[in-house]
C-alpha cells in the first residue's frame, strides 16, 4: 500500500493534513510528524512510523526544507534502517495531492514527472488588471 | 460528451481541479454561470484554478448550453459546473439522458444567510425555491447524487430529500 509521511518543522504537517482532508476527502495512509513542537518527540514518532510499515508498502516522505534538519534526520534514519523510500523535500501542496491521488504504478520516472509538473505550479502573478481570453476555437 | 454536471457555488476550485478532473479523466471544464460570465476578474481566477492540461471556458448558462450542442463537444470529456440547482435544471432540460453524472457538490453556503434556508448536508444549504428545483432535477435525473469529491461518501439526492 502507498504510505505517506509528512514531516515538517512545527505544525505545518498537521496543517497540510487538514488541507488534504478538505480537498481530497481522505487522509488514509498519511502520517504526520510535527517536529520540535513541545508535545512531540521526533525520534519516537519516526521509529513508531517505521514500526508500522509492512514489506509491500511503497513509501513517500515529504519534508518542508531540503537542507533542513527534518530532512536530514529522515534521510539518515531510513538509510540506517535500509528501508527504500522516496523523499520529496521542499514540498508544495500540489505534489502531495498528485502522489496521494495518483493511481497505478508510481515508478521513479512517473514520480520525477509529477515533481517536475508540480514544481511549475509555483507561479508568480504581478496583478494589475484582469486579462481573459474566451475563445471557443481555443476550447475545442 | 457530458461526463458530469456539478452544482458547485465555488465553480472551479481544488476539489474539482485535483480530484474530479482525474477521476473522470476530463479534457474540459465548462462553467455555466451568468454571474461569472459577466465578471472578468472571476473569469481570470477560474481559469487560473483549472489544471493546465484541461481546457476551460466560462459562459452564461444559455451560451454554455449552445456551446455543449456543438458537435465538437461530443469528442471531449466535459464537466459542466453550475452555481445553483436552478441552473442545473436548465442544463438537464437541455440535455435529457445525455449527462452521465448529476452531482451536487457545494451550494448555498456562500450566499447571504437567510432563515428559510435548510441544511441538507454539511456542504449544501438550500432555500425552499432551490429545494423545489432539486426535486425537479431528481425527476429529470433520478440518480442525482450528493458527493464532494470522488473519495467521499455518495448520497442519492432522492434520499436526502426524503430525510428533510
Amino acid at each position: 500500500m502507498k504510505r505517506i509521511l509528512i514531516a515538517t518543522h512545527g505544525r505545518l504537517a498537521n496543517g497540510m493534513l487538514s488541507s488534504i482532508e478538505l480537498l481530497a476527502g481522505t487522509t488514509k495512509g498519511i502520517a504526520t510528524i510535527n517536529a520540535y513542537t513541545n508535545d512531540t518527540d521526533f525520534d519516537a514518532e519516526l521509529e513508531q512510523f517505521i514500526d508500522s510499515l509492512t514489506a509491500d508498502d511503497q513509501l513517500f516522505i515529504f519534508t518542508d526544507l531540503y537542507g533542513g534538519s527534518v530532512n536530514q534526520k529522515v534521510t539518515k534514519t531510513f538509510l540506517e534502517h535500509k528501508i527504500p523510500v522516496t523523499v520529496i523535500a521542499g514540498f508544495n501542496f500540489p505534489i502531495i495531492l498528485e502522489i496521494l491521488l495518483s493511481r497505478g504504478d508510481l515508478t521513479q520516472e512517473k514520480v520525477t514527472d509529477l515533481v517536475d509538473k508540480c514544481r511549475s505550479e509555483l507561479k508568480v502573478s504581478f496583478l494589475t488588471e484582469a486579462h481573459v481570453t474566451d475563445d471557443e476555437e481555443d476550447f475545442f | 460528451m457530458i461526463k458530469a454536471v456539478r452544482i458547485d457555488e465555488r465553480l472551479i476550485h481544488g476539489q474539482v481541479a485535483m480530484t474530479w478532473t482525474k477521476a473522470l479523466n476530463l479534457t474540459g471544464l465548462v462553467v455555466a454561470s451568468d454571474e461569472a460570465a459577466g465578471n472578468d476578474i472571476q473569469k481570470m481566477t477560474l481559469k487560473m484554478a483549472a489544471p493546465s492540461h484541461v481546457k476551460t471556458i466560462i459562459k452564461t448558462v444559455d451560451d454554455a448550453i449552445q456551446l455543449l450542442q456543438d458537435p465538437r463537444a461530443s469528442k471531449m470529456k466535459l464537466m459542466v459546473l453550475v452555481p445553483t440547482v436552478k441552473d442545473a435544471v436548465k442544463v438537464a432540460k437541455a440535455f435529457p439522458d445525455q449527462i452521465e453524472m448529476m452531482n451536487v457538490g457545494n451550494a448555498g453556503k456562500m450566499t447571504p444567510p437567510s432563515p428559510d434556508k435548510k441544511m441538507l448536508t454539511k456542504e449544501v444549504m438550500l432555500t425552499p425555491d432551490e429545494i423545489e428545483a432539486l426535486k425537479k432535477l431528481v425527476e429529470l435525473y433520478p440518480d442525482t447524487s450528493f458527493q464532494g469529491t470522488p473519495a467521499m461518501e455518495k448520497r442519492l439526492a432522492k434520499s436526502v430529500l426524503n430525510d428533510l
